[in-house]
């Protein structure tokens, strides 16, 4: 179910809100774990079967490796979580990868499975190797309750794209938490305002790049608009996906890590993760990069570490090679900042700001592409290779329909609107006070209405 | 108001939202049909254990919900507003705002649907038409794309190549060009077909290439009732006028015999040229010879000249043909989206006629219907 969906706005949450908020304390976790299961189950039940299995041993690889922490047999649970965990990922997503580039390679042709990705899978993994991996090291206690731990870790607002919420974040929240109207204020302003960035700029920006994409009428500035549409257009699905997750889960009591820090204003590559899926990289550098020796090692080392975490990083987002070349390009970029590059970018903020969106752009465009044939292609056409005109008529006419969301898509991914609404806030707290209870709701209905007029438009990280 | 009270009021102020819509969705009785988009609203899906299992049930409740949503087209209102207003996007699902009418994109030209629609009239050549000594023409209609899409910037099809395109795929028809005749305002502002009142002048130039006697003295009358044409519906922007339908009469008209067939039992029924209860239904258009028909055949006791036309076309053809109907004696109209052209060999004398092949170029960007 899609969050920025009628059934799920007008169904689904209006019925889990009354039931949480009517359930006596010791039943909320039951009832979000039950409410979760379903909104899960919703599109594919049988998918549901697949994380109940991953939380059941999740649960008792977690008791087993706390009850014999400091043990071998300790190392060996953790081996076994880790294992079923990554072979059920494995199972799941990457096998016919693994066929397909097998038949590349032979000359053979070994029918693929046709295995569905199960939605989220990438995601709740994460979180369950997480919890087993914290319990190994000590840094929590194993959850005695399977209630509380497949609450955490099929929660619905941040189940299937994410944040990557670490047990350690919410596990006091898990047994105690407050419910009060600033919280939920704060949450709804939060969860409307990144309905808002899906709805209003995401979902219109991919229908651009549909459009594009079906386009026989190609040039090289459509090329561009399409980079820069898709650019913004998975910036704002991604990060409204998350403040929504964010919103929802500071109505129920939670707190989750925020994933999104304006990545499209950062300075150097180096900046830029650490701005973009923050829960992503954090879980990266604490579970991989750090255990592997990060930065105090040597520098061939270093630089091993460094394309590991970014090779897996790449193959986390997708089975396909062009996912893999997305996470080396940026270990090559960043082993380059690290390398020398920094110094020249600290001279001129202009250029710095530059090169990043270039090289951002252009990550984004092997990033959607459907093989790493079209984004070279892609690439290629973006710079005058593509054998097509500089402009055409399409061009022009998709540029002017879209020129105001993608100017408000471009000043959105700054913090600009939410400084000026700060400023404006305080200065004039009595007026706005009334006046941003009546903007969200209107804000609501006018989401609503583009809901009611249009077609779903599924969320991009579902696939990952 | 403090920010205490401002955070429950906002919190009272979504429950209230969120609750209330969920609950009208509840209380609300099934809507059938959207007279606005002229089409059939999805209805509650069918609920069994397998199609929940299945995922079927879910699947089809997603479009229950958007379709049954209350004040649907209020909301479709707001979005069409936003779209148009706020965000500027040059169309709204494709619906365009231009000179005071409305429209919709029709880009980009298909060849493939040329070819199809090709093939079907050559396919009516060879078989009916090529031995019979028949004059075949060939016309196409342009929609007001064409006026329209390149003041407003607008993508648009080549008009110049759908028209050139279809002349050299049907090299046995005479060309007609009505193209010239034809301005924006010749068509009606909320709905994609012409006004039978603007185009007079091109029934008298293809009465005239044709070789027919023609006067373009008429009567006008007018429907009170105001036409929302299809397009009105699919813009959802309650403040643009409705159109007024006028149609003409002659003496030719008013004598003349129309026989149609009854789709549902394949006998001949008499109709007239406007049909009145048409005029007062969902689309009044269909008053026009009766909308969607397959086969009329209009016979005029008034001309005793023996010529006959054949025509094909589509649902243009419909306003066209009653000013036609004082050049010929007899005129036989054909629309091969609703029947099977195979089946004309006993219902059309092609000898000595003349054969017209009218089409929109809509309907030949899109002619996928066409049997």
């Amino acid at each position: 179910m899609l969050f920025s969906s009628i059934p799920f706005l007008f169904y689904f949450l209006p019925c889990v809100l009354v039931l949480y908020f009517i359930a006596p304390k010791p039943l909320k976790n039951s009832v979000l774990l039950i409410t979760s299961l379903v909104f899960y189950a919703w599109d594919k039940p049988k998918f549901a079967i697949i994380m109940i299995v991953s939380i059941v041993l999740g649960y008792i690889f977690g008791l087993l490796i706390g009850k014999f922490r400091g043990t071998v047999m300790s190392k060996v649970f953790l081996a076994l979580s880790v294992g079923s965990s990554l072979i059920t990922l494995g199972i799941f997503k990457y096998t016919d990868f693994f066929i397909s580039s097998f038949n590349s390679v032979s000359g053979l042709a070994v029918p693929l499975t046709g295995i569905a990705l199960p939605i989220g899978i990438s995601f709740y993994t994460f979180q369950i190797l997480s919890y087993t991996v914290d319990v190994y090291r000590g840094d929590v206690a194993a959850q005695r309750n399977p209630i509380s731990l497949a609450a955490y870790v099929s929660m619905f607002p941040q189940l299937i794209a994410g944040p990557i919420v670490r047990y350690s974040d919410i596990e006091k929240q898990l047994v105690s938490r407050s419910h009060n109207f600033d919280l939920a204020a704060q949450g709804i302003r939060r969860f409307v305002l990144g309905l808002g960035k899906k709805i209003l700029i995401a979902n219109s920006l991919g229908e651009l790049c549909d459009t594009f994409r079906a386009s026989d009428d190609k040039s090289v500035l459509f090329y561009w608009l399409y980079a820069i549409a898709f650019t913004l257009h998975i910036y704002f699905d991604f990060s409204g996906y998350s403040d929504m997750a964010i919103g929802m889960g500071k109505i129920f009591g939670f707190e989750f890590l925020e994933n999104f820090d304006y990545p499209y204003i950062s300075g150097s590559v180096t900046e830029f993760w650490r701005r973009w899926h923050m829960s992503l990289g954090t879980w990266f550098r604490d579970y991989v990069y750090i255990p592997l020796g990060g930065n105090r090692v040597s520098k061939i080392k270093w630089f091993r570490n460094i394309f590991v975490v970014w090779f897996l990083t790449g193959f986390w987002h997708g089975a396909a090679w062009n996912f893999i070349v997305w996470g080396l390009y940026f270990a090559i970029l960043l082993v380059l900042e690290k390398l020398w590059l920094k110094k020249y970018l600290d001279k001129s903020k202009v250029l710095r700001h530059v090169y990043v969106m270039l090289l951002v752009i252009i990550s984004f465009v092997i990033f959607n592409a459907t093989d790493m044939g079209e984004a070279a292609r892609y690439i290629a056409a973006m710079f005058g290779f593509g054998n097509v005109p500089a402009f055409s008529a399409e061009w022009l006419y998709y540029l002017r329909s879209y020129a105001v969301v993608i100017a408000a898509g471009i000043i959105g991914a700054t913090p600009l609107p939410k400084m000026l609404a700060g400023k404006i806030c305080a200065k004039y707290e009595k007026v706005t006070n009334v006046i941003e209870p009546v903007v969200l709701v209107g804000l609501m209905i006018v989401m609503t209405a583009y809901l009611v007029d249009g077609s779903f438009n599924p969320f991009l990280y579902f696939r990952f | 108001m403090s920010t205490k009270v401002k955070n429950i009021v906002l919190s009272v102020l979504m429950a209230a939202l969120f609750l209330g819509f969920f609950g009208w969705n509840i209380a609300k009785s099934e809507t059938a049909y959207s007279d606005s988009e002229r089409r059939p609203l999805a209805t509650f899906p069918e609920l069994t254990l397998g199609r929940v299992l299945s995922g079927e049930f879910m699947k089809d409740f997603e479009p229950f919900t958007l379709d049954q949503f209350p004040l649907r087209d209020t909301f479709r209102s707001v979005k069409a507003f936003f779209s148009n207003y706020v965000f500027m996007n040059m169309d709204n699902n494709d619906v365009i705002l231009s000179e005071g009418h409305i429209s919709k994109l029709e880009y980009p030209l298909k060849e493939d649907m040329m070819d199809h629609a090709a093939d079907r009239f050559n396919y009516i050549y060879d078989s009916f038409i090529k031995d019979k000594n028949a004059k075949v023409y060939l016309s196409v209609v342009p929609d007001k794309n064409l006026s329209l899409a390149e003041s407003g910037g607008y993508l648009t099809i080549d008009y110049d190549k759908l028209a050139s395109g279809m002349r050299d795929r049907m090299d046995y028809a005479n060309y007609i060009d009505v193209y010239p005749l034809l301005s924006a305002d010749d068509y009606y502002f909320t709905d994609s077909h012409w006004r039978q009142e603007n185009i007079v002048d091109v029934a008298a130039y293809l009465a005239s290439n044709m070789g027919a006697q023609f006067s373009d003295d008429f009567t006008v009358s007018e429907l009170d009732n105001p036409f929302y044409g299809t397009y009105y519906g699919q813009a959802a922007l309650p403040f643009i006028k409705p159109d007024t339908i006028k149609y003409l009469t002659n003496d030719a008209i008013k004598n003349c015999t129309v026989k149609g067939v009854d789709m549902n039992t394949g006998k001949y029924i008499y109709m007239p040229v406007y049909d009145m209860e048409k005029a007062n239904g969902k689309d009044p258009y269909e008053m026009f010879l009766s909308g969607s028909q397959p086969f009329i055949v209009i016979t005029n006791p008034l001309n005793d000249s023996g010529k006959e036309l054949v025509i094909f076309r589509d649902s243009y053809g419909s306003s066209l043909t009653p000013l036609l109907i004082q050049s010929y004696s007899k005129i036989t109209v054909v629309d091969i989206r609703y029947m099977y052209p195979q089946i004309l060999q006993n219902m059309v004398n092609f000898k000595d006629a003349d054969v017209l092949f009218i089409y929109s170029s809509l309907l030949l960007n899109n002619s996928i219907g066409l049997k």
